[in-house]
């Protein structure tokens, strides 16, 4: 874990943006941070400018089921007869939003949480470590499945369900980076100051945590995208005849051998997305000395 | 009592503690959410009489501890609960269907053992290396692409387009698993795809780690070649974190055969959680998600015991 | 090729053989009953001779846990196949839809049609050994009956006191009856009156007369048969076993077909049936206009107690355009009644159009404009997810909001069924009489619409106790009368029963009234 923090810890100067700007330029140097960038970006432009793009409606009939590509319709048709490229189009930006979303909230609860615990220590820390350990023995999408069990399918509670499941992770990460942080000296100098945890976490921790944020977003973003899309395929996130990537899957599947485009082409821009995600976390990781999987991270 | 006993209790207290914890946080944290088991049933039309009529009936007009505790017992004892819709108890449901399941995750478990292991220490070897380069952007692929997409389009190819194997995965209960194998290749393979990518990368990881340690370093320099090195000094030592590495991926390795259970039909328990869930079958979902925490904490406590009992001295975990 | 009736009726009242044929048949007019496949037709009796042996897999739309055996409770389509395999009735449907003979050898009543005669087939076996008896008879009709019993019959014989049902001898049934019923026989030729052995408790180890007998049943997932040698007719069955296997999932079964892991599947998806190659090794039986798949408006529930937002409704679905896109080349547009082929379907009265804008100031005027609403789906039926889909588009013309309530297919049938607003329901043809009886009249088992008149019920009551025939379709048409003008049913189309098998099995049927010839394997074999 510790060259994970080779940056910050070696940085008393580096107590914010520059360090993180500068991770950000390099890994943009490098050939797989570029590409990743590159695919990463593509598909999100696609995601929410592609209803602006879309020829026809995602709800209305346009031909018979399961028409061929053709000039009228470049991906051909679904199902019920609706306009494959348009379905296309407009898939994307729910799953992108979602799975923000509860990356973001991840982080939101996350990183205060692990930075008070490792702040603080004793039994807080303990508490928190235990707690942590505790939601990683259950399968993450079993329990976002038991949440939604519970209270129906609902877009906003998978989106909460998967910021739960990575919430613990996250604490896990932090926390240990707090840990390491605190023992510099700025901060013990800060607490003999008599300052509250509150305050030091604000002022003297997170400053230092953004190259660490930076290189772990990948996981969580990958995590969360492949959560969310697995969820629709199983019809559990948006309902139809809402156009998505992961409900066009599981919709068409049936016309697999005869119309596989309308598959094939949500399914791999999924896959292109944390494809991209993944190349960009990768070099990130190199930037900072080592492959983050070393401690067995994700 | 020796100190080896001891870690064992200690470990063996652990893993009860954490079951205890999971049941409280999977039956409790429900019970806190807006929906229940009656609600669930009633679905979209729940007037809120209808509503605590069916909560009386199933009991839901309880304090939730004294649920919980029932719960809990019940589960001890083997009682799983009743099914939603049609009452029949959960074991009735889920009994031919556990060791499907259970088929499933052990071959991919058995064959993503050696894989990782062979495809992690030679990636380790020569970092970098045709080998690294090329395994490291197949997992980076496949460790992208989510288990629905991989499962449909391999069933394209290898059942509709080659025809070599069947698409849906049928389990007939009167004939033995092992006497169909051809059914399982495809989830088998699917669960693989996605399972190996986290694992070599895992694998190697540990294995670079400890190819630089001081006396392989010393041994290297003693002329010793690269092959027996690698055979006779630095596997034994990679067989515990391997062990540990292999355990951690447990939960995300049940996590996917729900996925792939549902992709191919294949009657495992999975399918069974997916279908629950969709029908909002609460108790089915409770007893189905406490299974799973039970398979987690046991595998991940026979790991630790393996490690443990291998060499005395890991104490402490890395 | 039909049997017919025989009527030993003397004197005033006489009803004629062709009176008989006409309000029985359910889809009678120009409709072949032998297989139409879209490639190479297929004969309902293969030519060369058929050979012994062999296992036959069918793929259905599994019910889940929810399955039964029992043929007095039935409701999801495979349960209703096993039935059909396992045990035989009175009377039944030949593959054309008029009712005929099956285990009853002759039915005659007296002139006023208020005491009815049923003569057996002698020599019919159970799958235990036993002989069919009166016995048998009177206590199946009995038990359904009653109304305790909770039988999904119930209504086809709720008009019957159970102790006027009586054995004259080892062979013959005598039926009392307190108002004259000249349809007897087609009542009670509804697929769920099913002859069970005298004393028949529980339906778990079910003992019937057809042609093949039980061997396992797992709840959602399969059920086995074996041939059944003791069956009465000659020849048939040929096969040793028969699986049917339930499945959850639309596309595994269609997989599963495309496979081989089945053989033979009820039901093929209606989209792909077109692209289907004409000389592949799987083919496709068709029968024409077996099928409908309705929407339903209960009549005393939100928004659709006001007549007018029940027209709307009916209005804003354009049923050319779901029949192009859900049924292409298989199916018609439908008026909203049952049955056109139905010798007394009310062919008279207009088709309905699509009209949005006249949907519009209906429900204006009913103070319902841009209302919303919730339709009650799943992927239980052929077409059924696709038609919610596109209404709930075509709704949008009309200002108004339907969205889906989706539910998974297995579970359709169980919770709320018949107590939503909007829903829908899927339909086999049959008789208009046991149409009305099973969803119309007040005691209707599935009474989707929440239909209860009693305006209603006495016009089709009195239908079903007129002797003349021209009287009796007068009463038919005022019924249907008020259905088209009050009624909650969308039916906006009637599509073909489609079945796909592979081309080493022989000797399946179509009928009208249900998918495979309505599950008839008795001629089955595989080369």
């Amino acid at each position: 874990m510790s060259s994970l923090f080779a940056l910050s810890r070696d940085a008393e100067v580096a107590r914010s943006q520059p360090a993180a700007l500068m991770l950000l330029r390099s890994v943009v140097g490098t050939r797989g941070g570029r590409a990743g960038a590159l695919l990463v970006g593509a598909v999100l432009a696609l995601a929410f400018l592609g209803p602006f793009l879309a020829p026809f409606s995602p709800t209305a009939i346009v031909d018979t089921p399961f028409a061929q590509p053709s000039k009228a319709h470049a991906l051909g048709t679904d199902a019920l007869g609706r306009d494959g490229l348009s379905r296309f189009l407009c898939g994307g930006r729910t799953l992108a939003l979602t799975s923000f979303a509860a990356t973001l909230m991840a982080y939101l609860a996350g990183i205060p949480l692990g930075a008070f615990a490792g702040v603080r220590g004793g039994v807080v820390d303990i508490g928190a470590v235990a707690v942590s350990d505790l939601m990683l023995a259950i399968p993450s999408l079993v329990f976002v499945l038991v949440l939604l069990a519970a209270v129906g399918p609902s877009l906003s509670m998978v989106a909460i369900g998967i910021a739960a499941v990575e919430v613990p992770r996250v604490t896990r990460i932090f926390r240990a980076i707090t840990v390491e942080v605190a023992a510099l000296e700025f901060v013990e100098v800060a607490m003999a100051r008599g300052e509250t945890t509150a305050s030091i976490v604000v002022r003297e921790i997170v400053p230092n945590l953004w190259t660490a944020l930076m290189a772990d977003f990948g996981f969580r973003l990958t995590a969360s995208i492949v959560l969310v899309s697995s969820l629709s395929y199983l019809g559990l996130g948006q309902a139809p005849p809402a156009a998505d990537w992961g409900l066009m899957v599981s919709e068409n599947q049936i016309g697999l051998t005869i119309q596989p485009w309308i598959i094939v082409v949500p399914g791999a821009t999924i896959a292109v997305l944390t494809f991209g995600v993944n190349l960009l976390t990768d070099a990130f990781a190199r930037r900072l000395g080592r492959s983050i999987v070393s401690g067995g991270v994700p | 009592m020796s100190p080896l006993l001891r870690e064992i209790v200690l470990r063996l207290g652990a893993g009860v503690f954490t079951l205890v914890a999971a049941s409280a946080l999977i039956y409790l944290g429900v019970s806190a959410l807006p929906g229940d088991a009656a609600t669930a049933a009633l679905g979209k039309d729940a007037t809120p009489d209808l509503v605590a009529g069916l909560r009386k009936q199933f009991g839901l007009d309880r304090p939730v501890l004294e649920r919980y505790g029932g719960w809990l017992s019940g589960f001890l004892r083997g009682n799983l609960g009743y099914s939603l819709p049609t009452g029949v108890p959960v074991t009735n449901v889920i009994r031919d269907k556990v060791w499907n399941t259970v088929v499933l995750a052990g071959v991919t478990m058995a064959l993503l053992v050696p894989l990782a292991i062979v495809l992690g220490a030679v990636s380790a070897l020569r970092p970098d290396g045709t080998v690294d380069q090329s395994t490291a952007a197949l997992t980076l692929t496949l460790i992208a692409t989510p288990q629905f997409v991989i499962g449909a389009i391999l069933a394209v190819v290898f059942a509709v387009w080659l025809k070599w194997l069947p698409a849906v995965s049928l389990i007939d209960p009167s004939r033995p698993l092992i006497s169909r194998p051809s059914i399982l290749v495809l989830p088998v393979l699917t669960l693989l795809a996605s399972a190996l990518a986290q694992s070599v990368r895992m694998i190697r990881a540990t294995m670079i780690e400890v190819l630089e340690l001081p006396y392989i370093e010393a041994a290297r320099l003693n002329g010793i070649a690269e092959w027996r090195l690698l055979l006779r000094h630095a596997l034994p030592n990679i067989v515990a974190p391997a062990i540990q590495v292999l355990a951690y991926n447990v939960p995300w390795l049940l996590g996917g055969v729900v996925i792939v259970e549902s992709v191919f039909e294949y009657r495992g328990v999975g399918l069974t959680l997916i279908t629950a869930v969709q029908s909002r079958d609460l108790p089915t979902v409770e007893a189905l998600a406490m299974l799973t925490t039970v398979a987690i904490v046991a595998t991940s406590l026979c790991a630790d015991m393996t490690v443990i009992l291998l060499n005395p001295r890991l104490r402490r975990r890395a | 090729m039909a049997e017919v009736l025989d009527n030993h009726v003397g004197g005033v009242g006489r009803l004629s053989r062709r009176d008989l044929l006409r309000v029985g048949a359910a889809v009678a007019a120009g409709v072949v009953g032998t297989a139409e496949g879209l490639s190479v037709p297929v004969t309902a009796r293969a030519q060369e001779t058929p050979k012994r042996g062999g296992r036959l897999r069918v793929g259905s739309r599994g019910g889940g846990a929810a399955e039964t055996l029992s043929p007095m409770r039935n409701v999801n389509e495979i349960d209703i196949m096993r039935t059909h395999v396992l045990y035989e009735r009175l009377f039944a449907y030949d593959l054309n839809g008029a009712v005929v003979n099956q285990l009853a050898a002759e039915a005659s009543s007296n002139p006023t049609a208020t005491v009815w005669r049923i003569k057996l087939l002698p020599g019919v076996e159970w799958h235990d050994g036993s002989r069919l008896t009166a016995d048998d008879v009177v206590y199946s009709l009995r038990y359904i009956a009653t109304k305790e019993n909770n039988a999904t019959g119930y209504t086809e014989l709720s008009y019957i006191k159970p102790a006027d049902i009586r054995r004259l001898d080892p062979l013959t049934v005598e039926i009392g009856l307190d108002q004259p019923n000249a349809l007897l026989p087609t009542s009670i030729a509804a697929r769920t009156i099913w002859m069970v052995k005298d004393g028949t408790k529980s339906f778990d180890r079910p003992n019937g007369t057809g042609p093949f007998k039980f061997e396992s049943f797992n709840a959602g997932e399969r059920s086995v048969f074996t041939r059944f040698d003791g069956y009465r007719k000659h020849g048939g069955p040929y096969l040793d076993a028969l699986e049917i296997i339930s499945f959850s999932n639309e596309t595994a079964r269609l997989n599963a077909l495309q496979t081989n892991e089945i053989d033979v599947m009820d039901e093929y998806p209606l989209p792909l049936a077109k692209t289907l190659p004409a000389t592949g090794q799987i083919r496709l039986l068709r029968a024409p206009r077996a099928f409908t798949l309705t929407m339903y408006m209960a009549v005393d529930l939100p928004p659709f107690t006001d007549n007018r937002v029940r027209q709307a409704f009916r209005l804003m679905a354009n049923r050319q355009q779901m029949v192009n896109t859900i049924l292409g080349q298989f199916g018609v547009i439908g008026n909203d009644l049952f049955w056109p082929t139905d010798p007394d379907y009310a062919s008279q009265l207009p088709q309905r159009a699509y009209d949005p804008d006249h949907a519009k100031s209906l429900l204006r005027a009913a103070g319902k404009e841009n209302v919303n609403v919730s339709i009650y789906t799943a992927d239980a039926g052929p077409g059924m997810l696709e038609s919610a889909t596109i209404f709930a588009e075509q709704a949008k013309q009309a200002g108004v909001t339907v969205t889906l309530n989706k539910v998974p297919g297995d579970q359709y049938y169980t919770a709320q069924y018949l107590k939503v607003a909007l829903g829908q329901g899927g339909w086999s043809a049959r008789p208009l009489t046991t149409q009305f009886a099973q969803v119309l009249n007040t005691t209707a088992p599935y009474n989707e619409t929440h239909w209860r008149r009693p305006d209603f019920d006495n016009l089709t009551n009195q239908a079903r106790r007129t002797l003349d025939a021209k009287k009796r379709r007068q009463l038919w048409v005022d019924a249907q009368t008020l259905l088209w003008n009050e009624g909650g049913y969308i039916i906006w189309g009637f599509q073909d029963n489609v079945d796909g098998y592979w081309t080493k099995v022989h000797g399946l049927k179509t009928s009208v009234a249900r998918w495979l010839g309505a599950y008839d394997f008795t001629d089955v074999y595989l080369s």
